[in-house]
């Protein structure tokens, strides 16, 4: 699958994402933190696809994202796109094959995401103790996450079924 | 030189869409009311299954404690009948004092019921969005209750889901009402379901009821909103007392609210 039809496909599994937490709501939620897909998604995609068209993708579910909050506007693009690049300024220097590995990246990220949208929209007080949280538990589930986006990943790679297309032979 | 212009295309690009939204919003409305729409279905579909438990649940409590239940009702049916006696003789001698001063009657209102489909994705902003739109004369403004009481007003309406800003959000402020001692005040939101009272000069006590004082033009005066929780003395930073409203309506639990559709502001005027 090329790049554009991966942003693609991202773009759909961070709208399913978005449309469990939202519809679903208040049991996702606790205090000022929810269990959210959404960091651990950009993250373990910008871990896979390089800039011109990974970013693609990032913007996509940073426009999405706004539509289902009253988030002022370009604060979840500008979050999740700085989540990217800074995932493909650290790539060289990590290796996040270990599931603590995958938690301390995420904690760390998410803790770049919460002060974006938290700052950017007045409630910078809230950082402390529920950004941190937040970050912390994105951390702590970010293997969770990373295994569920590895098996999707291999069974749309396997069999192309959004676009009809095999790519592998099944011998 | 690759990463620069990407990352120039990028700021670009998120200054296009902050642009449109902020700019011009019939470029983007309706696309947007469109996703909204498509997606408001997506999570009246999604929501429907556990709106419809909780419900079930709910009357298979309400099965267990029915009796215990009727008594109580029945205590509290005598002790109403005797207050709307009360309220009745108030509303008579309320009438012939407003013909007296020449105070016009409220505006007409329509009074639309709404699903609870879907939460902001920010935990922290309580807005949530309803199955009722523009086709129903939902404009952004209007008031939105609850049974117990005021839960919001609506901020935006695509043609068939609104958003609505709860009482809580950090954004939202009513004008309001001590009705014990006539106080007027500011409702602000403080998150997680709770509101509290500011600029009040007058004492408040724990327990007083807070109504909608009338004067922004958006609630009708006398809705209730809430009872005060606590009550704290204000510091020399600020010199105003800290009052804790718990609101009437449990605003993390809200599922079915009812809009007050109106042409006119809710606003009494002397002629």
């Amino acid at each position: 699958m090329n790049t554009y039809k991966k942003a693609l496909v991202v773009i759909f599994f961070g709208y399913v994402l978005l449309l469990i937490e939202t519809a679903l709501g208040f049991p996702f939620q606790l205090g000022q933190i929810r269990l959210d897909g959404l960091v651990p998604l950009v993250a373990w995609y910008g871990l896979q696809h390089s800039l011109p068209g990974g970013i693609l993708a990032v913007l996509g579910l940073g426009i999405l994202s706004e539509q289902m909050s009253a988030m002022p506007a370009g604060l979840y693009a500008m979050a999740y796109t700085g989540e990217y690049l800074m995932i493909r300024y650290v790539l060289n220097h990590i290796v996040c094959a270990a599931a603590w590995q995958q938690m301390m990246l995420v904690s760390f990220l998410s803790i770049e995401v919460v002060a974006v949208l938290l700052i950017g929209s007045g409630a910078a007080e809230l950082l402390w103790p529920w950004g941190f949280a937040q970050a912390l538990l994105n951390g702590v589930l970010a293997p969770f996450w990373f295994f569920v986006f590895d098996k999707a990943n291999s069974v749309i790679s396997s069999e192309d079924m959004w676009f009809g297309v095999k790519e592998h032979s099944e011998v | 030189m690759t990463v620069f212009l990407v990352l120039a295309v990028v700021v670009f690009l998120i200054f296009v869409v902050v642009g449109l939204r902020l700019g011009s919003p019939a470029v983007v409305s309706p696309v947007k009311y469109f996703f909204v729409d498509f997606t408001g279905y997506l999570q009246k579909g999604l929501s429907g299954p556990s709106r419809w438990g909780k419900k079930i649940w709910r009357s298979y409590l309400a099965l267990q404690d029915v009796e215990l239940e009727n008594k109580v009702l029945r205590q509290e049916v005598v002790q109403l009948q005797k207050e709307i006696g009360r309220y009745r003789e108030a509303l008579i001698a309320n009438a012939r004092y407003k013909r007296l001063l020449g105070i016009k009657e409220n505006v007409g209102v329509t009074v639309i019921t709404a699903n609870v489909v879907g939460v902001d994705l920010a935990p922290w902003l309580a807005t949530i969005t309803v199955d009722q739109g523009r086709k129903d004369g939902i404009k952004p403004g209007m008031v939105v209750m609850s049974g117990a009481g005021v839960v919001g007003q609506t901020m935006e309406t695509s043609l068939h889901f609104s958003k609505v800003l709860l009482l809580s959000d950090y954004n939202s402020a009513v004008a309001a009402l001590i009705q014990r001692n006539r106080a007027r005040g500011i409702i602000k939101g403080a998150g997680e379901g709770r509101c509290y009272l500011a600029y009040v000069e007058k004492v408040v006590e724990v327990g007083d009821r807070i109504i909608t004082s009338g004067t922004d033009r958006i609630f009708p005066k006398g809705l209730l909103i809430g009872k005060v929780s606590s009550v704290t003395e204000g510091s020399i930073a600020d010199l105003f007392q800290e009052i804790t409203v718990t609101p009437a309506v449990d605003l993390k639990r809200v599922e079915e609210v009812v809009v007050l559709v109106t042409n006119q502001p809710f606003v009494e005027s002397r002629h």
